[in-house]
């Protein structure tokens, strides 16, 4: 049962969170706005649709898409939701879905080098940058966090890592703030990156993916999507607490996504993006976070105070 | 133990026989002897990895030597099987690699010398007596210095080499004084003697440390490190590729030898180990993002695997101190699956490497690109040598690496802050490189072999000759195989990690063969999904207009090679921000005024150490030892006189005392 309204999560959920921020950012813009499910609409459409690609590339570009989504699902299998366990699961398994993460953004980046296109390029060496910022600070958070498990699979740290007065709400208060941070630098959301720019030379993600069309295009914007929920699940299993009514946990969890949803659309709305030079600052935002919580797990765990 | 005796003649017959082949066959003739000879030297070292008797071979040699042991323990059995598969690949390599070279003047001695190289690298991980320990060490120098320079009409090839030798000689000074105080000190020159003499604990920590830092500087630690970016661009890539991939592993050898040494080190020790590791993995795959150069960028990233190796090694020995085995066996585990991953993804990418050089005639990056329409497989085979050394799931480099991440996980469980600390230190840092190698090797994959060529490129490029190709794919069908089914990994590496463990009673590896079960189905899984998206991307796009357009240049029109994107400013975004870590030196002329001219922009890199270490203390040396100058004047009468001053002094002394 869990296991089958997990699927349905992966498969339904993204372009749901994407449409919520849509909707906020237009409602804070004082328009209507599209529909929430606009993003289905938009994607559906990209499926149905031919494509074009540019003659310099090979087989590496039309096969980056598919190694982006398929990294992305595989990984999302091992991220618990609802509160409970995640489908896979196994010692060390937040290692593999970060690496996961990283072979989907290779083959991303490998495939707009192959375009031959300076823009790309550009786009390229920002994205890498930014990936390779966030990356220790994600991993020292999480991995403070495996203390308090015994076993060290993701399900098991999410699981241990509730508001408790074991823990601390700091610690977990910490550890959402670097995630939500995550969340916008793997989503390429503002301040790291503005989806909606129409300036080539201001775009990072955007950039990267000028030149795919078609279902290629909508494999990437379905990747993208499903990393934010997966970040945002992430975040949501840091605050509920495990186990518990499924359906009551599903109801919570659920809010506390189009939560984190919201809020990436209000500071989509209130503030601009960073300048460029800027952002690896905010990035490392992080890894600083990181350095605290490890701090705080070390004085909790081996000092006097509590 | 006699067959590997024979396999050894083979070895040396091959390389004395070769001169007296014709040139043509040279080569081919050649690599026979070595399939050969390493053929029997796996056979004899599988058998040896599960014997319960370690083989053993007693040579008696005149007074000083004495008696000399060749034994080999699982570890011995693990290097040998390491070096024999990364002689085989690379003498078979050769054969299309030296093509051009036919009827050089120095082939043969090249020949002979390589097999010197194998032969002394399958005896310094098998003997087992200092004196004879050394002399093997420094022909494993010596012929390897000769390799390198095989190109020996260019200045910087020569250069190079000597930097390397000089190196590797003051490595060889601390490993020499470290073998003097435990010869002095358990009388004896056979490395069983060491293992209990009961030396107090300083002492052990000191001798570690030389050890440490003289076989450090054969693998590559960091402020050790800077022959390699030197002497891995100016050998032949088939040297190349065995320098990194096996010879440098002949260091961790040492150490992991000194490690079996010594019980009692103290509790710093793995922290020191630690540390300088995490240091080389960083600053190593840093470095190697700055390059230009193909092969130099491959020798740093030589450097961070050897960090990662290290790391692991760290974890390993500090698990006996805190007394959890599992951190012990998943950091030996790692580091020893990692040696032989390396020694294979390493090789790959030298090889593609070496195959561009030898149609293309350049390794700087700036110049070449649109390489994978020319040589399609050697793309191919060149983008799964830098996925799996970036250690992404499906290939070899993932499993080692989950393994030490493992082991420092295990250490985080174990109930002390200052472990604690380092152990989420070295997991980010090791995250941290995780990234930096995927910005290395995009960069490096990207800019060579995607896009347009920026320079034009000579008609003739395709794909390398089959001896070549059948090098690489024989490579990269290793690096995913043991990534599919990780437990062949396990069960190689298995009788190894049994000697460091410290209780030494045997240990059940049931739950590491269990989860990377777990693992290899997870790959299944993965791929199950890769071709479902496969299918659905088929089925949607069946029947619909797939045209073909050139790239969009976002309304530029007359768009051409010249602006792509270059390595260098590919990682300049990132350069800017680790700045303070990676010297480069950089003069730019823009471009100015209102009818502007051409403007031009140069970088230098610079390696840190090198820059900041070792030529202040290079100049320093150099001043200091210019102060004796005159002693050697060159003036026969006055060196007479010198032994003339000396017999007088000896004669005073005589009398005197």
């Amino acid at each position: 049962m869990i296991k089958v309204l997990n699927i349905l999560f992966l498969f339904a959920v993204p372009f749901l969170f994407t449409g919520i921020i849509t909707r906020v950012k237009s409602l804070a813009a004082g328009r209507k706005g599209p529909s929430l499910l606009q993003h289905y609409y938009d994607f559906f459409k990209l499926m149905k649709k031919g494509e074009v690609i540019s003659r310099t590339t090979s087989l590496i570009f039309r096969i980056s898409p598919l190694i982006g989504l398929s990294t992305t699902i595989f990984a999302g299998l091992f991220v618990p939701v609802f509160g409970h366990k995640s489908i896979f699961g196994f010692q060390g398994d937040f290692i593999l879905v970060a690496y996961l993460f990283g072979l989907g953004k290779f083959f991303s980046l490998i495939g707009s080098l192959e375009t031959a296109s300076s823009f790309e390029g550009m786009g390229c060496a920002r994205e890498s940058t930014f990936s390779a910022l966030a990356e220790p600070g994600f991993f020292m958070i999480i991995a403070s966090l495996a203390f308090l498990g015994k076993t060290m699979s993701f399900s098991s740290i999410l699981a241990n890592s509730y508001i408790n007065p074991e823990l601390s709400g700091m610690i977990v208060l910490l550890g959402v703030s670097a995630l939500f941070i995550m969340i916008l630098v793997e989503g390429c959301r503002i301040p790291v990156d503005d989806p909606n720019t129409h300036l080539e030379l201001t775009m990072v993600h955007e950039v990267m993916v000028l030149d795919n069309s078609g279902p290629d295009f909508g494999f990437i914007l379905y990747s993208n999507a499903l990393k934010m929920l997966i970040f945002a699940s992430i975040l949501a299993n840091l605050i509920i607490p495990p186990g518990g009514n499924l359906w009551f946990s599903m109801l919570v969890f659920m809010v506390l996504v189009a939560c984190v949803a919201v809020c990436v659309g209000i500071i989509e709305s209130v503030i601009a993006r960073f300048r460029m030079s800027h952002v690896p600052q905010f990035i490392f935002l992080i890894t600083s976070i990181g350095f605290i919580v490890v701090a705080c797990m070390i004085l909790f765990n081996f000092g006097e105070i509590r | 133990m006699n067959d590997f005796i024979l396999a050894l003649f083979v070895l040396f017959a091959g390389g004395v026989l070769v001169p007296f082949s014709a040139n043509r066959y040279k080569s081919v003739f050649f690599a026979g002897f070595v399939f050969a000879g390493s053929l029997f030297v796996l056979k004899f070292a599988f058998r040896a990895l599960f014997a319960a008797q370690v083989p053993e071979k007693f040579f008696l040699m005149p007074y000083p030597i004495g008696e000399i042991r060749f034994s080999c323990d699982p570890m011995s059995a693990f290097f040998l099987v390491v070096i024999a598969l990364g002689s085989i690949f690379s003498s078979v390599y050769a054969v299309g690699y030296l093509k051009p070279y036919e009827g050089k003047d120095n082939l043969s001695a090249h020949y002979f010398l390589f097999s010197l190289l194998i032969i002394s690298m399958f005896l310094v991980v098998t003997v087992q007596n200092v004196i004879a320990f050394l002399i093997v060490w420094e022909i494993m120098s010596v012929s390897s210095f000769f390799l390198v320079a095989f190109e020996y009409e260019k200045n910087e090839v020569v250069l190079a080499g000597l930097k390397y030798l000089i190196t590797m000689n003051i490595g060889l000074i601390f490993i020499l004084i470290g073998f003097v105080v435990l010869s002095v000190k358990s009388a004896s020159f056979d490395f069983e003697a060491f293992r209990n003499i009961g030396l107090s604990r300083k002492w052990t920590d000191l001798i570690f440390v030389l050890f440490f830092i003289g076989f450090g500087t054969k693998a590559g630690f960091v402020p050790f490190h800077t022959w390699l970016p030197h002497a891995h661009p100016a050998a032949p890539s088939h040297v190349s590729a065995i320098m990194s991939a096996v010879m440098i592993k002949t260091g961790i050898y040492g150490i992991l030898r000194s490690v079996t040494f010594f019980q009692n080190v103290s509790v710093e020790i793995p922290y020191l180990v630690i540390f300088i590791s995490v240091l080389t993995c960083v600053l190593g795959i840093m470095n190697a993002s700055a390059q230009k150069e193909a092969k130099k960028l491959l020798a740093y990233s030589s450097v961070e695997n050897i960090g990662i190796i290290g790391l692991g090694i760290g974890f390993g020995i500090l698990g006996n101190f805190l007394g959890n085995k599992f951190i012990t066996i998943f950091g030996y585990m790692g580091a020893f699956a990692h040696i032989i991953n390396h020694s294979f993804f390493k090789s790959l990418l030298f090889f593609c490497v070496g195959s561009v050089y030898q149609k293309t005639h350049t390794l700087n990056m700036e110049k070449l690109g649109g390489l994978i329409k020319r040589m399609p497989l050697n793309s191919m085979f060149f983008l799964v040598g830098s996925v799996a050394i970036c250690a992404f799931p499906l290939f070899n480099g993932f499993i080692s690496e989950i393994m030490i991440y493992l082991s420092a996980l295990s250490v985080i469980q174990s109930k002390s802050p200052l472990s604690f600390a380092v152990a989420i230190m070295s997991i980010s840092s090791l995250a941290f490189t995780g990234a930096i190698a995927m910005i290395c090797f995009s960069k490096i994959f990207g800019i060579m072999f995607l896009g347009e060529p920026r320079e034009s490129l000579p008609e003739d490029i395709g794909d390398p000759s089959k001896p070549m190709l059948l090098a690489e794919s024989v490579l990269a069908l290793i690096c995913l195989a043991i990534g599919l089914v990780p437990q062949m990994l396990i069960y190689f590496v298995q009788p190894v990690v049994q000697i460091f463990l410290s209780d030494n009673t045997y240990t059940d590896f049931g739950i590491y063969f269990k989860f990377m079960n777990k693992i290899s189905l997870f790959f299944l899984v993965f791929c199950a999904i890769f071709a479902l998206l496969f299918f659905v991307r088929a089925i949607f796009l069946r029947g619909k207009k797939v045209s073909s357009y050139k790239t969009w240049g976002c309304g530029y029109q007359s768009s051409s090679a010249k602006i792509q994107y270059t390595g260098s400013s590919y990682s300049d975004f990132f350069m800017r921000i680790t700045k303070p870590f990676i010297k480069i030196d950089e003069k730019q002329y823009y471009p100015r005024g209102l009818f502007p001219k051409k403007g031009n922009y140069h970088s230098v890199f610079k390696d840190m150490v090198d820059y900041y270490v070792v030529y202040p203390l290079v100049k320093l040396v150099r001043r200091t030892l210019d102060l004796f100058g005159w002693i050697q004047s060159g003036n026969t009468q006055r060196y007479i006189l010198y032994g003339l001053v000396f017999l007088v002094l000896a004669i005073i002394w005589v009398l005197w005392w």
